[in-house]
């Protein structure tokens, strides 16, 4: 079961585990908004090492703002960034 | 260039000093178009998914290497790393072949 819909505000988990994932470090600890949930995909941080994935894990479209992500950005204070994040990098920061 | 937080090669969007992105396009050339064919045989075949021949490139390329290589460069490291530790490729294997081919086409 998905724990988030679209428009929850979220935070990503800051963590540099050892083994392949796919979080990259410019949006942990930022916060974004809950865009679309995609489904439910094995997990490639299990898939990566020989392993079967399961529990399947949701995986979500997050919009960011680009301004937030980057210092002194350049670009437009409208510009966004949608990133495909796992469920289990997510931690809820309400509405 | 230093990644940040011990971040490795592949986790690579933001580090500082990195100059504008080569947004530069090419054909796939014959030679790049075999190493993802393999990448993609591996996969149907169920001998590697695409996340353990990524796994195996971040943790098995130099820093250093990996800002060097090409991009498919850094697919035949990960593709040799998952077989030979599948035990399908033996250890030197590859080098063994590729040094019995260029003998045989300079001979």
């Amino acid at each position: 079961m998905a724990r988030f819909s679209p428009g929850d505000r979220v935070r990503v988990r800051i963590d540099n585990p050892p083994h392949h994932y796919r979080t990259p470090a410019y949006v942990q600890g930022k916060t974004g908004v809950v865009d679309k949930l995609w489904g439910e995909f094995r997990n490639p941080e299990s898939l990566g090492h020989g392993g079967d994935g399961l529990p399947k894990q949701p995986l979500y479209s997050v919009v960011f703002e680009q301004p937030a992500l980057w210092d002194g950005y350049p670009g437009s204070t409208r510009d966004k960034l949608a990133i495909d994040i796992y469920e289990h990098w997510l931690i809820p920061q309400g509405a | 260039m230093t990644p940040p937080e011990n971040r490795r090669p592949n986790d690579r969007g933001g580090w500082p000093g990195a100059g504008p992105i080569d947004r530069s396009e090419h054909e796939p050339t014959f030679w790049e178009r075999r190493v993802d064919a393999m990448q993609q045989l591996l996969g149907r075949k169920g001998i590697a998914v695409t996340d353990e021949n990524r796994a195996a490139r971040e943790r098995t390329i130099s820093l250093q290497d990996y800002e060097q290589m090409r991009y498919y460069d850094r697919w035949l490291i990960g593709m040799q790393t998952v077989l030979v530790g599948k035990g399908i490729l033996a250890e030197g294997e590859l080098e063994r072949k590729v040094a019995e081919m260029e003998a045989r086409s300079s001979g």
